[in-house]
């Protein structure tokens, strides 16, 4: 049941050197993650451990979105992480968060349809759909400004006769 | 030796409630010392909190399996943004042509526009 909300992983300056230890027995993209970065940790040993996280996940084909998503909660900015960064814990969704109570037996059938589902999302190598997405997307932008160009020719057609 | 008559019993006010149950008093004195049963409150709002966690989290993954093995392979294999963008491109470049056409009359609009704003602009000396 437990995988099914966020468990809270801290990260000091200590762990920094042993994040294989700390990865490893982790069931990245099966369940959520919040890793919390201590405030001693300098900018560029931030910036080295989140790469390296995104290098591990995507030896192992995980998206870090979908379908559990995990969050880094640190002051620092990155624009271009394909992790979800916050600043506190307060501002991750509630839904991860909160834990409602011990199911029971009803309940843990309906656990078990939802982690064939879940597996059935992870393997649907998303990475590459995201790709697909990211060029559709390209693709209705560039659709998008011709439109707003035949517009504005429309416009000043109008104005004339 | 005269035998005194027994004692009506003492009614209470409970028992005046009570009418109707004559002849049931020992049993529903046995009811009313039962304690009343009050629902667990707590544990019956965590359970439903808990149901209500999981048919969202089945609903968040449901939505998400749709779109990724269904929507997005629609979007893969029937692909009609190229035609769509070629096809405007086309109208874009015929409606430019025509505007471009139209402004470059010599009694055009655009025309006479400018040439009060040049004739505003500087003195015309004859």
């Amino acid at each position: 049941m437990a995988n099914h909300f966020l468990t809270q992983i801290k990260i000091s300056n200590t762990n920094l050197q042993n994040m294989d230890v700390i990865l490893k027995p982790l069931e990245m993209g099966k369940s959520s993650y919040a890793f919390i970065f201590d405030k001693a940790i300098g900018m560029k040993d931030f910036i080295t451990t989140v790469s390296y996280m995104e290098d591990y996940l995507g030896k192992l084909k995980i998206n870090p979105r979908f379908p559990y998503p995990i969050y880094i909660v640190s002051d620092y900015d990155l624009t271009d992480s394909s992790f979800f960064l916050v600043k506190q814990l307060k501002d991750i969704p509630k839904f991860f968060l909160e834990m409602p109570g011990r199911p029971g037996s009803k309940e843990l059938q309906t656990i078990k349809k939802l982690n064939i589902i879940r597996n059935k999302i992870i393997n649907s190598d998303i990475n590459e759909k995201q790709k697909t997405l990211k060029r559709f997307a390209t693709k209705n932008k560039k659709l998008y400004n011709i439109l707003k160009e035949i517009d504005f020719y429309e416009d000043i057609l109008k104005k004339i006769y | 030796m005269k035998r005194k008559p027994p004692k009506p019993p003492v009614k209470d006010k409970e028992d005046d409630d009570d009418n109707d149950f004559s002849g049931f008093e020992e049993v529903m004195d046995l009811v009313k010392k039962t304690d009343s049963i009050t629902p667990n409150i707590k544990n019956d709002s965590a359970k439903f909190d808990l149901i209500n966690f999981l048919e969202k989290e089945s609903l968040r993954l449901n939505s998400q399996n749709d779109f990724f093995t269904q929507k997005t392979n629609i979007l893969k294999n029937y692909d009609q943004l190229d035609k769509i963008i070629s096809n405007q491109e086309t109208i874009r470049d015929s409606i430019r042509s025509d505007l471009v056409n139209l402004l470059d009359k010599k009694d055009s609009k655009f025309h006479k526009n400018l040439e009060q704003i040049f004739l505003n602009a500087f003195l015309v000396i004859n």
